[in-house]
């Protein structure tokens, strides 16, 4: 996962071996930018001990038409839930399905740990669908880039 | 890290003084030209990126009546640019969430006080840790006002009315918002249960990033009956606030584009960017979008007028004098992220209904219209114009050229010329907040980061921006004001 600058905005570029992984490393990305140096470069692993209590939430998205929209979808959801229940993501087990020609659909399980009062954070106002990009590339791994309204 | 931006490549000539033209045949697609105002010592860092692409790209919106604009401080967005203004018919023209963007209604407010220089000098730090300490600032702020769902129904109609009748601000307030700090047409109904929820919490609240409150001096007065008439003199005390819809917006934009994006194919829609989703002007989505941005746009005028009132508060405690002995009146608040049905003369077709989108724009209506406050009319609507950390700020007033060429708009502040990562590279916050100090301006920010984010450097030059606006005929200087001390969410 890595951050890169856009005049006004910020955006990520991350890879994942698939849509999952992918996703995951998306809402990571996007924890950093919320969270800042608090926040880890990815997400931690299922069977990692954890600093704190964890909380869970349950995600079934709305079918999108095509897996760019999902993907931005799936960061707005996030966004709402930072902002909502000031929590950040730190480990997802997702499902994502959908074919050729939609619709696609996200289901799974969040857990997130609560902001910290003075991270080194911004507020992420959006995923917005500027510049998006999602494919995957000759060497089997998806890649995305996508860019937040900071 | 790498930069996102690459120069743009394609035709721009002059056409005028501070008027540089896109032709309409530059890409397929555009139904009118692109025009830019700004100075010749400008365009470089315009071109830059890809903002004047962006400016092309609003001209293939459907419905697009005249041509599609951009104000001096214009830099790129997603969608629309920053600086973008353009109207549509509502015949057949379309309504964009892009075309306004996510922070709706982000706009300023200027208080002016009785109080001098001298007044205040020895007591800013007492007075910036009050404003901190009165002022919810910074990432996920939550105020002291906690409404319930029918309360936040009621100001998301009533805007500013709210504030006032719920003892957060003056009844002699609300005739100078514009729009009466209540946008006509909002529906609560139209604003999802997600937007409203993050709305509940957050009334009252700066945010962070770029909104900020800045106490401020007049420095230089350039028309002295336009600024008499908004009640400002040399000398004098102001205070500058910036913020908008919080989350309660963001969550409208989102929805909204979403809605749009999904239902680009079946209106027969072809964009050439996707985050430009819109829908006819006369569709239930478009009519739905407006609804609902409304209720955001009057969440951010009751929002600023909360803040006011915080100020208001902080300035009675350090000075142990009412606020209204302080002569702490509202001069004017403006929005910067909008789109309205306003009446424009429109070339052959005359005077039409058309519906203006401003973002980072701000209307700059002049003197005798009759949308400006009546207490103004006699010489214009006032337009707040923020500079940055360190920098000038002004008070210019609206022009009958705004009205005939941009749809009565002018610039809304400096415009962003590094990416905030750029920023962080090249400037130290602590460093910038010790050269500020070192100046005289007094810093409350709980970040160095989100402060180097923001530095002056980061910006383009107000005074050019300002001065290219001036030149251009779309709004004349009043006062310039210069930073004291200043609160960054």
């Amino acid at each position: 996962m890595r951050l890169f600058a856009h005049t006004a905005d910020v955006g990520l570029d991350v890879r994942g071996e698939s849509l999952e992984e992918l996703f995951g490393w998306a809402a990571a990305g996007l924890a950093r930018v919320a969270v800042g140096r608090a926040a880890p470069r990815g997400l931690e692993r299922a069977d990692a001990a954890v600093g704190g209590p964890l909380r869970r939430v349950q995600v079934s998205l709305p079918a999108a038409p095509d897996i760019e929209a999902l993907l931005v979808d799936w960061l707005n959801y996030l966004v709402y839930v930072l902002d909502t229940e000031r929590i950040y993501p730190v480990r997802c087990e997702l499902a994502v399905s959908g074919g050729e020609g939609g619709p696609w659909t996200l289901r799974g399980v969040v857990e997130g740990r609560p902001v910290p009062p003075q991270g080194g954070g911004r507020t992420v106002k959006a995923a917005t669908y500027h510049g998006l990009e999602l494919a995957r590339a000759g060497d089997g791994l998806y890649r995305a880039r996508v860019i937040l309204d900071v | 890290m790498t930069t996102g931006g690459q120069g743009w490549k394609g035709p721009i000539k002059q056409v005028g003084e501070c008027r540089w033209e896109i032709p309409a045949n530059y890409k397929s697609g555009m139904r009118t030209a692109g025009r830019i105002y700004a100075g010749a010592d400008m365009l470089r860092d315009i071109v830059a990126d890809q903002a004047p692409e962006q400016v092309a790209n609003v001209a293939c919106l459907p419905g697009i009546v005249g041509l599609s604009l951009a104000m001096p401080d214009i830099h790129w967005g997603y969608g629309f640019p920053i600086g973008g203004v353009a109207a549509f018919s509502t015949e057949d023209g379309v309504i964009s969430p892009g075309g306004v963007g996510y922070d709706i209604n982000c706009g300023m407010r200027l208080l002016r006080s009785d109080l001098k220089l001298d007044d205040v000098s020895r007591r800013m730090g007492d007075l910036m840790d009050a404003l901190a300490r009165n002022v919810p600032a910074g990432v996920g702020s939550e105020g002291p006002i906690k409404l319930s769902r029918k309360e936040l129904d009621r100001v998301l109609v009533d805007g500013a009315r709210w504030a006032v009748e719920n003892g957060y601000g003056w009844p002699e307030d609300t005739a100078r918002l514009e729009e009466g700090g209540a946008l006509a047409g909002a529906d609560p109904e139209a604003v999802s249960s997600e937007a409203k929820k993050r709305g509940l919490e957050q009334l009252g609240t700066l945010g962070s990033g770029n909104h900020f409150v800045e106490v401020q001096v007049v420095v230089d007065v350039y028309d002295p009956e336009a600024a008499g008439a908004f009640g400002l003199r040399r000398d004098q005390v102001v205070v500058m606030i910036h913020t908008g819809s919080r989350g309660l917006g963001h969550q409208v934009c989102t929805d909204y584009l979403k809605v749009m994006d999904r239902a680009v194919a079946r209106f027969g829609l072809t964009l050439p960017d996707r985050q430009l989703a819109c829908a006819p002007i006369r569709s239930d989505e478009g009519r739905s979008y407006f609804a609902a941005m409304a209720g955001a746009a009057n969440y951010a005028w009751a929002n600023r007028t909360c803040l006011a009132h915080w100020v208001r508060e902080a300035f009675a405690r350090v000075f142990g004098r009412p606020a209204r002995d302080l002569g702490l009146a509202t001069v004017y608040d403006v929005a910067h992220n909008i789109a309205k049905f306003e009446k424009h003369v429109c070339g052959k077709a005359g005077e039409a209904t058309v519906c203006v989108h401003r973002k980072g724009a701000t209307r700059a209506f002049p003197a005798g219209h009759p949308e400006v406050s009546e207490v103004y009319r006699a010489v214009g609507q006032p337009v707040l114009i923020p500079g940055n950390m360190g920098t000038h700020s002004y008070v210019l007033t609206g022009t009958e050229t705004a009205l005939a060429e941009t749809f009565g708009s002018t610039c809304h502040g400096a415009g962003r010329r590094l990416s905030r990562s750029a920023a962080k590279r090249q400037i130290r916050g602590s460093d910038l907040r010790r050269e500020l100090e070192a100046r005289g301006i007094a810093v409350r920010c709980e970040s160095n980061a989100g402060l180097a984010e923001e530095a002056p450097a980061a910006y383009k030059d107000v005074d050019a921006v300002v001065e290219a606006a001036e030149r251009a005929g779309l709004s004349r200087r009043v006062v310039r004001m210069r930073p004291l001390g200043v609160l960054k969410g």
